[in-house]
C-alpha cells in the first residue's frame, strides 16, 4: 500500500434506500407525490429512472418500482450511525445521505485492519457490501470505489493515470456544464487535464478549475470532518396517552437502547441523563458516564418504576444534554471480570444519589483489636476519597491482651506494676462514680415519687 | 409449520428478544451450561452436585439462629473476594460486621457493604447491582425484608442469571417467592454444641440440600463450626476445608 493513498471511499446505496434494506435487488424509487426523484435502486435506474426526473416519468420508465416517501429524517440519522461508526477507526469522516463514505487513513497504524473494519461496519449498518477505493484523494477514491467489485477494494496508486480514459461525467458538474465541455469536444478526464484550470475557469467559473485540478489528480477538495455532537435524545409520542407503568418500562428501555446504539458506536458517554413525561421531567448528573444501554436503563427505569405522573403519558423523552467520552475497553488488558466493574461503579452511584452516599461502604481496618467495635473498621462512602487515618497515640495492643479481658483481668497479666496500680485506681474510680451515679438516681426517683 | 406461522412465530421471539433480551427466549441446544463455583467448603461443593454453587443463580443459607448459616456465609464471601473483582454484602439489618470475616483472611478491598434502609431499597440495590454484573452478591434477609421480598425476586433471578452473578440469600425462615427464585436451597440446623473445658468453642451442623435445580437433592453433609474464642481445637475428618482452614488460623485469633 502506498504511503500516499490515504484516502478511504466507501460506496453503498443512498441511505434512503438503505432504510429499506428488505427491499434490495426490486426496483425501488423514493419520491414525493408529484415531485422529483430523490433516489432509485440500480435494478430502477437500468430501466432508466434517474434522479431529478419527475414521479410521473419515473413510473412510466419503470411501472413495477416500488415507490417510496423520502424520509431524510431517518437518512439523516442513519448518515449519523454511519458516521460514528466510522469515526472509530479514524479522526477524520465524512458522510453523504447518497451513499458515500470516506476516512482519512493519515496517522492510522494499522490500515489493513481499519480497512476491514470499515467494510465490516458498512455492510452492518446499510445491509449491502461496499465497494472500496482507495486514493491520494476523495475524489480519485470516489471513482476508484465505483469501479470495485462489492466488498472488495480497488486501490489507485497513480490517480492521474487512473482517471485520464474516464469520460467527463465522473466530475459531476451541472448539466449545462457537461454541455459544455461536450461543445469544446472535451469527453475524457486526460482531454480536461491538458487543458490548465485558468482557462476551464474562465469557461465554467470556479468549478471549471477545480475540475481540471481532479481530472489532473491533484485533489483539491478536503474532506468536511464529522464531529459527533454533544447531546442526544430519543423520544416517543403516544396517542392515545400511556396509562400503563409497564408501557412506559418498556417504551424506556427501547430508548435507552437506541441513544446506547448511537454514542456506543462513537465511544461516547452520558454524563448528564433527562428524562421527560410530558411536562414533568426528572435529571441526574452521574460521576461517571454512562456508556451502555443496560447502564441507561438501570437510572432511567428506577425513574420510570418510581414515577407517579399526574395525567396519562402523552409524550416521553430521553435527554442526553452531555456526552463525554466513556472509558474504551480493550480486550484482554483487563483481568478478573473486570469488564463490569465500571458498570457496578455506576450502580452503586445510582445507590447513592437516590438513598445517600451512605447507603455503599467500604470496609477498611483501623482499629481491629479495639474492644470498641465502632473503632475496629472505618467506613467509607464508595467512591470519595479516604479519609487519612490520623496516626495512633500509642501502638494498638497485641490480640492476646486486648478486648474485655484487659479491663477486666490487667491486674493479672504480666505487665508493669505503675501500669496495673493505675489500672486499680481506674477501676475504683469507676465503681465509685457507678454508686454516685446510681445514688443520684435513686434520690431523683425517690423525689419524684 | 406453514411459512405464515413460522414468520409470525419468528416475529414473536423477535418482539420477546427486544423486549426482555436474548437470553429471556433461546432454543435448547443453546443454552449455556451452568457453570459452578467452588466455594471452598468441601462438604457444601459435594452437596451441590455440580462442585461447587451455581453462577448466575439464586443459593439460599437458611436455618434457625445460631445455626451455623452466618459462618458459612462469611468463609464463602472472605474466598469471593479473593476470586471475584466486585463482592458486594446487602445487609438490610445491619448485622454484618466484618471483624468476624476477618478469622477467613478477606481481602477487604474488593469488599462493598451495602446498607439499604427499607426493604425496598435492598431489592433496588440487590437487582441492579446483579444487573451490573456483580461477581459474588451476599444477601442477607432478615425476616422483615424476606417477607416483602415477592415483588423484586424475580428481577433479581433474571438479573443473576443475564450477567451471571452468584447470590447467596442468608435467611432465617426461607419464604416462598425465595424459596421459588432459588435454584439451590441448604437447610443448616445445628446438632450439638461444642463445649470444651467448660468453654463454648463451637458447633456441629447438619447441611441438607432441600432444593437443587441443577442435580439430585437431598444429599446431606455434617459440618463442624469452631469459634474463633476459645481454646484449640482438632477438627475432626469430614468437616470440610472451612474447619481445616478455621483451625489453622486459631492460633493468632483474637480475643
Amino acid at each position: 500500500m502506498g504511503r500516499s493513498a490515504q484516502i478511504c471511499c466507501g460506496l453503498v446505496p443512498h441511505l434512503q434506500l438503505a432504510l429499506r434494506p428488505d427491499l434490495y435487488g426490486q426496483p425501488v424509487v423514493v419520491t414525493a407525490w408529484r415531485e422529483a426523484v430523490v433516489c432509485a435502486s440500480p435494478e430502477a435506474e437500468e430501466a432508466g429512472v434517474r434522479p431529478g426526473i419527475s414521479q410521473r416519468q419515473a413510473q412510466q420508465l419503470c411501472p413495477d418500482a416500488e415507490l417510496l416517501e423520502p424520509d431524510p429524517a431517518g437518512a439523516a440519522l442513519l448518515a449519523e450511525r454511519v458516521a460514528a461508526a466510522l469515526y472509530d477507526l479514524a479522526p477524520v469522516v465524512e458522510v453523504r445521505v447518497e451513499g458515500v463514505a470516506w476516512i482519512d487513513l493519515e496517522g492510522v497504524a494499522q490500515r489493513t485492519l481499519a480497512l476491514r473494519e470499515m467494510r465490516r461496519r458498512l455492510r452492518e449498518a446499510c445491509g449491502a457490501d461496499p465497494r472500496l477505493g482507495l486514493a491520494r484523494g476523495p475524489f480519485a477514491a470516489r471513482a476508484a470505489a465505483a469501479r470495485a467489485r462489492p466488498g472488495r477494494l480497488l486501490e489507485v496508486s497513480e490517480a492521474a493515470s487512473f482517471l485520464a480514459s474516464l469520460p467527463v461525467a465522473e466530475l459531476r458538474l451541472e448539466p449545462w456544464q457537461e454541455r459544455r465541455l461536450e461543445l469544446l469536444g472535451l469527453r475524457t478526464m486526460a482531454e480536461v487535464a491538458r487543458i490548465g484550470p485558468r482557462q476551464l475557469e474562465s469557461q465554467l467559473g470556479r468549478e471549471g478549475r477545480t475540475a481540471a485540478l481532479r481530472a489532473r489528480g491533484e485533489e483539491p477538495d478536503r474532506l468536511a470532518a464529522w464531529v459527533p455532537p454533544r447531546t442526544s435524545s430519543a423520544r416517543r409520542q403516544f396517542e392515545p396517552p400511556l396509562e400503563e407503568r409497564e408501557a412506559l418500562l418498556f417504551v424506556g428501555r427501547a430508548l435507552c437502547d437506541e441513544l446506547a446504539l448511537e454514542f456506543g458506536l462513537r465511544g461516547a458517554g452520558a454524563k448528564q441523563v433527562r428524562v421527560r413525561l410530558d411536562r414533568e421531567e426528572r435529571e441526574a448528573t452521574v460521576r461517571h458516564a454512562l456508556s451502555s444501554g443496560a447502564e441507561l436503563f438501570g437510572l432511567v427505569g428506577s425513574w420510570l418504576r418510581s414515577w407517579q405522573p399526574a395525567e396519562p403519558v402523552g409524550r416521553m423523552e430521553v435527554e442526553l444534554p452531555l456526552l463525554e467520552p466513556a472509558g474504551r475497553r480493550q480486550l484482554r488488558l483487563w483481568v478478573r471480570g473486570d469488564g463490569s466493574t465500571e458498570e457496578v461503579k455506576a450502580a452503586l452511584e445510582r445507590l447513592q444519589d437516590r438513598h445517600g452516599s451512605g447507603i455503599a461502604l467500604h470496609p477498611e481496618a483501623a482499629l481491629a483489636g479495639s474492644p470498641i467495635p465502632a473503632q475496629r473498621f472505618r467506613w467509607d462512602p464508595v467512591g470519595e476519597p479516604a479519609e487519612a487515618t490520623p496516626p495512633p497515640l500509642r501502638k494498638a495492643p497485641e490480640p492476646a491482651t486486648t478486648g474485655a479481658t484487659l479491663s477486666r483481668n490487667l491486674g493479672d497479666f504480666d505487665c508493669s506494676p505503675r501500669l496495673a496500680r493505675v489500672a486499680t485506681l481506674n477501676r475504683t474510680d469507676a465503681v465509685r462514680h457507678a454508686d454516685d451515679a446510681h445514688g443520684v438516681k435513686a434520690a431523683r426517683r425517690a423525689k419524684s415519687s | 409449520m406453514s411459512e405464515s406461522r413460522h414468520v409470525r412465530l419468528s416475529q414473536a421471539v423477535d418482539v420477546i428478544h427486544l423486549r426482555f433480551g436474548e437470553h429471556a427466549l433461546a432454543a435448547v441446544d443453546r443454552l449455556p451450561a451452568t457453570e459452578s463455583w467452588a466455594c471452598g467448603v468441601g462438604a457444601v461443593d459435594r452437596l451441590t452436585g455440580i462442585g461447587g454453587l451455581p453462577r448466575g443463580r439464586i443459593s439460599v443459607l437458611g436455618g434457625r439462629g445460631s445455626c451455623g448459616k452466618w459462618s458459612l456465609g462469611l468463609a464463602m464471601l472472605a474466598r469471593a473476594t479473593h476470586e471475584f473483582d466486585a463482592t458486594i454484602a446487602i445487609d438490610p439489618g445491619l448485622s454484618f460486621d466484618p471483624w468476624a470475616l476477618l478469622e477467613f483472611g478477606p481481602d477487604l478491598r474488593a469488599l462493598t457493604v451495602v446498607r439499604p434502609l427499607d426493604p425496598e431499597a435492598a431489592g433496588e440495590a440487590a437487582v441492579s447491582l446483579a444487573r451490573a454484573g456483580v461477581g459474588f452478591l451476599l444477601l442477607s434477609l432478615p425476616g422483615r425484608a424476606g417477607a416483602s421480598a415477592e415483588p423484586w425476586l424475580p428481577l433479581l433471578a433474571a438479573a443473576a442469571e443475564r450477567s451471571g452473578t452468584l447470590v447467596v440469600a442468608l435467611v432465617e425462615e426461607t419464604p416462598r417467592p425465595l424459596a421459588h427464585a432459588s435454584s439451590l436451597s441448604l437447610a443448616v440446623e445445628r446438632l450439638t454444641w461444642k463445649i470444651e473445658r467448660g468453654e463454648l468453642v463451637g458447633l456441629r451442623a447438619r447441611v441438607t440440600c432441600v432444593k437443587n435445580k441443577l442435580s439430585l437433592p437431598g444429599r446431606v453433609a455434617e459440618i463442624e463450626v469452631n469459634y474463633p474464642l476459645g481454646a484449640a481445637l482438632f477438627p475432626e475428618a469430614g468437616v470440610g476445608e472451612v474447619q481445616q482452614s478455621w483451625a489453622a488460623r486459631r492460633k493468632s485469633a483474637v480475643v
